[in-house]
Protein backbone atom coordinates (compact mmCIF):
# COMPACT_ATOMS: atom_id res chain seq x y z
CA UNK A 1 0.00 0.00 0.00
CA UNK A 2 1.30 3.41 -0.98
CA UNK A 3 1.24 5.99 1.80
CA UNK A 4 0.67 9.57 0.69
CA UNK A 5 2.21 11.95 3.23
CA UNK A 6 1.38 15.63 3.38
CA UNK A 7 3.25 18.72 4.52
CA UNK A 8 2.12 18.27 8.11
CA UNK A 9 3.87 14.89 8.33
CA UNK A 10 7.03 16.14 6.62
CA UNK A 11 7.15 19.11 9.01
CA UNK A 12 6.55 16.87 12.01
CA UNK A 13 9.84 15.11 11.31
CA UNK A 14 11.73 18.26 12.32
CA UNK A 15 9.24 19.50 14.93
CA UNK A 16 10.15 19.26 18.58
CA UNK A 17 6.58 18.24 19.30
CA UNK A 18 5.07 14.90 20.36
CA UNK A 19 4.49 13.70 16.78
CA UNK A 20 8.15 13.79 15.83
CA UNK A 21 8.90 10.21 16.80
CA UNK A 22 5.90 8.86 14.87
CA UNK A 23 6.75 10.94 11.80
CA UNK A 24 10.38 9.81 11.92
CA UNK A 25 9.33 6.17 12.28
CA UNK A 26 7.15 6.53 9.22
CA UNK A 27 9.89 8.10 7.12
CA UNK A 28 12.56 5.62 8.09
CA UNK A 29 10.39 2.54 8.27
CA UNK A 30 10.80 1.29 4.72
CA UNK A 31 7.25 2.19 3.64
CA UNK A 32 6.33 3.16 0.09
CA UNK A 33 5.99 6.88 0.77
CA UNK A 34 4.95 9.45 -1.77
CA UNK A 35 4.18 13.16 -1.56
CA UNK A 36 2.51 15.54 -3.92
CA UNK A 37 4.80 18.35 -5.11
CA UNK A 38 2.23 20.73 -3.67
CA UNK A 39 3.62 19.84 -0.23
CA UNK A 40 6.96 21.39 -1.14
CA UNK A 41 5.16 24.63 -2.02
CA UNK A 42 3.16 24.56 1.22
CA UNK A 43 6.31 23.98 3.25
CA UNK A 44 8.11 26.72 1.33
CA UNK A 45 5.38 29.20 2.24
CA UNK A 46 5.34 28.04 5.87
CA UNK A 47 9.12 28.31 6.20
CA UNK A 48 9.12 31.72 4.52
CA UNK A 49 6.48 32.94 6.98
CA UNK A 50 8.48 31.54 9.90
CA UNK A 51 11.58 33.37 8.75
CA UNK A 52 9.56 36.57 8.34
CA UNK A 53 8.25 36.23 11.91
CA UNK A 54 11.80 35.73 13.18
CA UNK A 55 11.14 32.14 14.23
CA UNK A 56 14.00 30.67 12.21
CA UNK A 57 17.00 31.69 10.17
CA UNK A 58 17.16 31.75 6.39
CA UNK A 59 19.58 28.80 6.54
CA UNK A 60 17.13 26.78 8.64
CA UNK A 61 14.26 27.53 6.26
CA UNK A 62 16.30 26.53 3.22
CA UNK A 63 17.67 23.41 4.94
CA UNK A 64 14.11 22.24 5.59
CA UNK A 65 13.46 22.52 1.85
CA UNK A 66 16.79 20.88 0.98
CA UNK A 67 15.95 17.74 2.90
CA UNK A 68 12.59 17.16 1.20
CA UNK A 69 13.81 15.36 -1.96
CA UNK A 70 15.44 12.70 0.21
CA UNK A 71 12.42 11.77 2.29
CA UNK A 72 10.03 10.14 -0.20
CA UNK A 73 8.99 9.86 -3.82
CA UNK A 74 7.38 12.94 -5.30
CA UNK A 75 4.55 13.11 -7.79
CA UNK A 76 3.52 16.10 -9.86
CA UNK A 77 0.29 18.02 -9.57
CA UNK A 78 -1.57 17.96 -12.89
CA UNK A 79 -4.46 20.07 -14.17
CA UNK A 80 -6.66 16.96 -14.08
CA UNK A 81 -5.77 16.36 -10.43
CA UNK A 82 -6.49 19.99 -9.58
CA UNK A 83 -9.84 19.76 -11.36
CA UNK A 84 -10.77 16.65 -9.41
CA UNK A 85 -9.59 18.33 -6.21
CA UNK A 86 -11.91 21.28 -6.74
CA UNK A 87 -14.74 18.89 -7.57
CA UNK A 88 -14.14 17.10 -4.26
CA UNK A 89 -13.90 20.45 -2.46
CA UNK A 90 -17.39 21.33 -3.69
CA UNK A 91 -18.71 17.87 -2.92
CA UNK A 92 -17.29 17.56 0.59
CA UNK A 93 -17.18 21.20 1.66
CA UNK A 94 -13.42 21.23 2.16
CA UNK A 95 -10.82 23.69 0.89
CA UNK A 96 -9.47 23.28 -2.66
CA UNK A 97 -6.06 22.39 -1.18
CA UNK A 98 -7.62 19.65 0.94
CA UNK A 99 -9.58 18.53 -2.11
CA UNK A 100 -6.36 18.29 -4.10
CA UNK A 101 -4.87 15.92 -1.55
CA UNK A 102 -8.01 13.83 -1.48
CA UNK A 103 -7.86 13.68 -5.28
CA UNK A 104 -4.26 12.50 -5.08
CA UNK A 105 -5.23 9.88 -2.50
CA UNK A 106 -7.88 8.62 -4.90
CA UNK A 107 -5.64 8.82 -7.97
CA UNK A 108 -2.74 6.97 -6.36
CA UNK A 109 -5.05 4.49 -4.66
CA UNK A 110 -3.14 5.42 -1.52
CA UNK A 111 -3.70 5.91 2.17
CA UNK A 112 -3.25 9.55 3.18
CA UNK A 113 -1.27 10.09 6.37
CA UNK A 114 -1.62 13.51 7.96
CA UNK A 115 -0.94 15.35 11.21
CA UNK A 116 -3.67 17.83 10.28
CA UNK A 117 -6.57 17.13 12.64
CA UNK A 118 -8.94 19.40 10.74
CA UNK A 119 -8.36 17.54 7.48
CA UNK A 120 -8.90 14.23 9.23
CA UNK A 121 -12.12 15.40 10.89
CA UNK A 122 -13.51 16.92 7.70
CA UNK A 123 -13.40 13.56 5.96
CA UNK A 124 -15.18 11.50 8.63
CA UNK A 125 -18.27 9.74 7.29
CA UNK A 126 -17.26 10.36 3.68
CA UNK A 127 -15.90 8.03 1.00
CA UNK A 128 -12.43 8.92 2.32
CA UNK A 129 -13.16 7.82 5.86
CA UNK A 130 -10.98 4.70 5.69
CA UNK A 131 -8.36 6.26 3.45
CA UNK A 132 -7.06 8.89 5.86
CA UNK A 133 -5.12 8.24 9.03
CA UNK A 134 -3.48 10.59 11.49
CA UNK A 135 -0.03 10.29 12.98
CA UNK B 1 27.95 21.09 10.15
CA UNK B 2 26.12 23.12 7.50
CA UNK B 3 23.94 21.18 5.10
CA UNK B 4 24.96 21.28 1.45
CA UNK B 5 22.38 23.58 -0.08
CA UNK B 6 21.07 22.69 -3.50
CA UNK B 7 22.37 25.13 -6.06
CA UNK B 8 21.80 25.42 -9.79
CA UNK B 9 19.31 23.79 -12.10
CA UNK B 10 21.42 23.29 -15.25
CA UNK B 11 22.55 20.03 -16.81
CA UNK B 12 25.29 18.89 -14.48
CA UNK B 13 28.50 17.13 -15.45
CA UNK B 14 30.97 15.31 -13.28
CA UNK B 15 34.56 15.04 -14.46
CA UNK B 16 36.73 12.51 -12.67
CA UNK B 17 40.43 12.99 -13.22
CA UNK B 18 42.74 9.98 -13.43
CA UNK B 19 39.88 7.50 -13.65
CA UNK B 20 41.09 3.93 -13.41
CA UNK B 21 41.07 2.22 -16.85
CA UNK B 22 40.32 -1.20 -15.41
CA UNK B 23 37.31 0.16 -13.53
CA UNK B 24 36.14 1.94 -16.68
CA UNK B 25 36.30 -1.34 -18.60
CA UNK B 26 34.31 -3.09 -15.88
CA UNK B 27 31.68 -0.38 -16.10
CA UNK B 28 31.58 -0.74 -19.90
CA UNK B 29 30.96 -4.50 -19.55
CA UNK B 30 28.30 -3.90 -16.94
CA UNK B 31 26.63 -1.36 -19.24
CA UNK B 32 26.59 -3.89 -22.10
CA UNK B 33 25.10 -6.56 -19.83
CA UNK B 34 22.33 -4.25 -18.65
CA UNK B 35 21.71 -2.89 -22.15
CA UNK B 36 22.48 0.71 -21.24
CA UNK B 37 24.94 3.27 -22.46
CA UNK B 38 27.99 3.83 -20.27
CA UNK B 39 26.60 7.19 -19.16
CA UNK B 40 23.24 5.65 -18.31
CA UNK B 41 24.88 2.80 -16.43
CA UNK B 42 27.02 5.14 -14.32
CA UNK B 43 24.01 7.34 -13.64
CA UNK B 44 21.99 4.29 -12.54
CA UNK B 45 24.77 3.22 -10.18
CA UNK B 46 25.10 6.70 -8.72
CA UNK B 47 21.34 7.08 -8.40
CA UNK B 48 21.12 3.86 -6.39
CA UNK B 49 24.13 4.81 -4.27
CA UNK B 50 22.66 8.25 -3.52
CA UNK B 51 19.59 6.80 -1.80
CA UNK B 52 19.76 7.55 1.90
CA UNK B 53 19.47 4.78 4.43
CA UNK B 54 17.08 5.09 7.36
CA UNK B 55 19.99 6.11 9.60
CA UNK B 56 21.14 8.70 7.05
CA UNK B 57 17.65 10.18 6.95
CA UNK B 58 17.52 10.39 10.73
CA UNK B 59 20.90 12.11 10.82
CA UNK B 60 19.82 14.57 8.14
CA UNK B 61 16.56 15.39 9.94
CA UNK B 62 18.46 15.86 13.23
CA UNK B 63 20.73 18.37 11.48
CA UNK B 64 17.78 20.30 10.07
CA UNK B 65 15.94 20.25 13.41
CA UNK B 66 19.06 21.53 15.18
CA UNK B 67 19.16 24.58 12.90
CA UNK B 68 15.86 25.94 14.21
CA UNK B 69 14.54 26.39 17.72
CA UNK B 70 11.35 24.58 18.69
CA UNK B 71 8.48 25.58 16.44
CA UNK B 72 5.75 27.61 18.05
CA UNK B 73 3.15 25.44 16.30
CA UNK B 74 3.22 21.87 15.07
CA UNK B 75 3.10 20.67 11.47
CA UNK B 76 -0.61 19.99 11.48
CA UNK B 77 -1.46 23.48 12.70
CA UNK B 78 0.99 25.08 10.28
CA UNK B 79 -0.48 23.17 7.34
CA UNK B 80 -4.04 24.15 8.37
CA UNK B 81 -3.05 27.80 8.64
CA UNK B 82 -1.44 27.65 5.18
CA UNK B 83 -4.45 25.95 3.55
CA UNK B 84 -7.00 28.26 5.20
CA UNK B 85 -5.06 31.41 4.27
Amino acid sequence: MTLLIDASVLLATVDAGPLRAAARALLTGGFDLVALDHAAWEIARIEHARKRRGECSEAAALATLDVLPHLCRWVATTPALVRRGVELAFELGVSPADGLWLAATESLDAQLVTADAALYQSTRNTAFDARIVTL
Amino acid sequence: MPLPLTKGFGVAQIVISGFDDALLNRLRVRAIVSGRTLDAEVEAILRAAAELSADDKSTLLDQVAALAPARSREGGALQREERDR
